[in-house]
């Protein structure tokens, strides 16, 4: 196995994401020319493995969509098994800044935090609207759960340490998601939180609509606050 | 009981009965998946044959109207068949889930293999 220190990988989980990946990794590997990347195929039926393969990133591809959740698990085993210390989110969309990626691991290197948030609202306010008072009320809920309070739970932008990683992949309860969170702070492990800028979609549209919005409101806290007791 | 809803409840339970076995021999589905389709459906033919049987049970624990009670019954194997359905579907899910993830990294590994030699 290759020693990769106390090093970075950085996964994009991508599904269906040619309008979008190779502008995303351009970005990422200008900005970041030392740090690995891994592109994780969610089984997109367009040119998104091509066009990584094309610009020289390893693929990891899954022969069918199975979502976030597993793309992220398949990423962090890539990670564990290379030997990284660190791996991070990182949007297909254009959605994150790439130059937030070192302010993030530094903090995670400084403080010793689990996981580091690439955080909309550690410095700015959130606001009132829909997408505000979720937020609002999913920080309540990990607050209840976890104990500690976190500014944007629902950013995707997220960098983890080893140990989460390898608790990650060990489960199969484990998404990418606020009760995740919770679980890893319940758990004593550190949450920092780092303010970045989050950049518009390039292409396509979001995925939740407001239906969609209120059931995953609710699925998040149920398992915040009543499932997690279970696991 | 009417002698008219009596040949409906034979007919309709033994119909379901031969139903559910040729269905089961020609989805060539494994035997013990079979077993609860063709217990419920067997329970069914007796029960419209021997109706006294349900009201005599029913008697004998204190539910006052015997439909109650094979509702009752029927319905908690019902949930109980949902729940351990469940079980093995999530369990499913989770092998196949570990199956693509770890296909997808042999293959990348394997890839990388390839290009260095």
């Amino acid at each position: 196995m290759v020693s990769n220190g106390d090093r970075l990988l950085i996964m994009i989980p991508a599904w269906n994401e040619a309008g979008n990946i190779a502008e995303v990794i351009g970005r990422l590997k200008k900005e970041l020319p030392d740090t690995d990347l891994l592109v994780i195929d969610d089984g997109s039926e367009d040119d998104t493995a091509a066009i990584c393969k094309g610009l020289g990133v390893p693929v990891a591809g899954h022969r069918v969509n199975l979502g976030l959740a597993e793309a992220v698990r398949t990423g962090m085993k890539y990670a564990i098994r290379h030997g990284y210390a660190y791996c991070m989110q990182f949007d297909a969309d254009g959605q994150h800044d790439e130059k937030s990626v070192s302010k993030m691991l530094k903090t995670a290197k400084n403080e010793k935090a689990g996981i580091v948030i690439g955080s909309r609202f550690k410095n700015t306010k959130r606001g009132f609207g829909a997408k505000g008072l979720g937020s609002r009320i999913i920080s309540a809920c990990i607050g209840i759960s976890g104990g500690v309070k976190i500014a944007d739970p629902t950013s995707g932008m997220r960098l983890f340490d080893r140990h989460v990683m390898e608790k990650y992949v060990s489960s199969t309860h484990f998404s990418p998601e606020p009760d995740m969170l919770a679980y890893f702070a319940h758990h004593k492990v550190k949450i920092a939180e780092v303010q970045v800028e989050m950049n518009e979609r390039i292409s396509g549209k979001s995925y939740l609509d407001m239906t969609g919005s209120l059931a995953y409101m609710f699925r998040m806290c149920t398992s915040i606050l009543v499932m997690q007791w279970l696991r | 009981m009417p002698a008219a809803l009596r040949i409906l409840l034979m007919v309709s339970s033994a119909g379901s009965l031969i139903f559910v076995i040729r269905a089961l021999k020609k989805a060539r589905v494994q035997l013990y998946d079979t077993m609860f389709w063709i217990i419920l459906a067997l329970m069914c033919v007796v029960l419209s044959i021997w109706p006294q049987i349900a009201i005599s049970l029913a008697d004998l624990i204190g539910v006052q109207s015997p439909v109650n009670l094979v509702y009752l019954v029927i319905i908690f194997f019902l949930l109980l068949h949902c729940f351990t359905q469940a079980l093995r579907f999530s369990r499913l899910e989770a092998q196949f889930k570990l199956y693509v993830g770890e296909e997808a990294l042999k293959k990348l590994e394997s890839g990388a293999k390839e290009e260095e030699t």
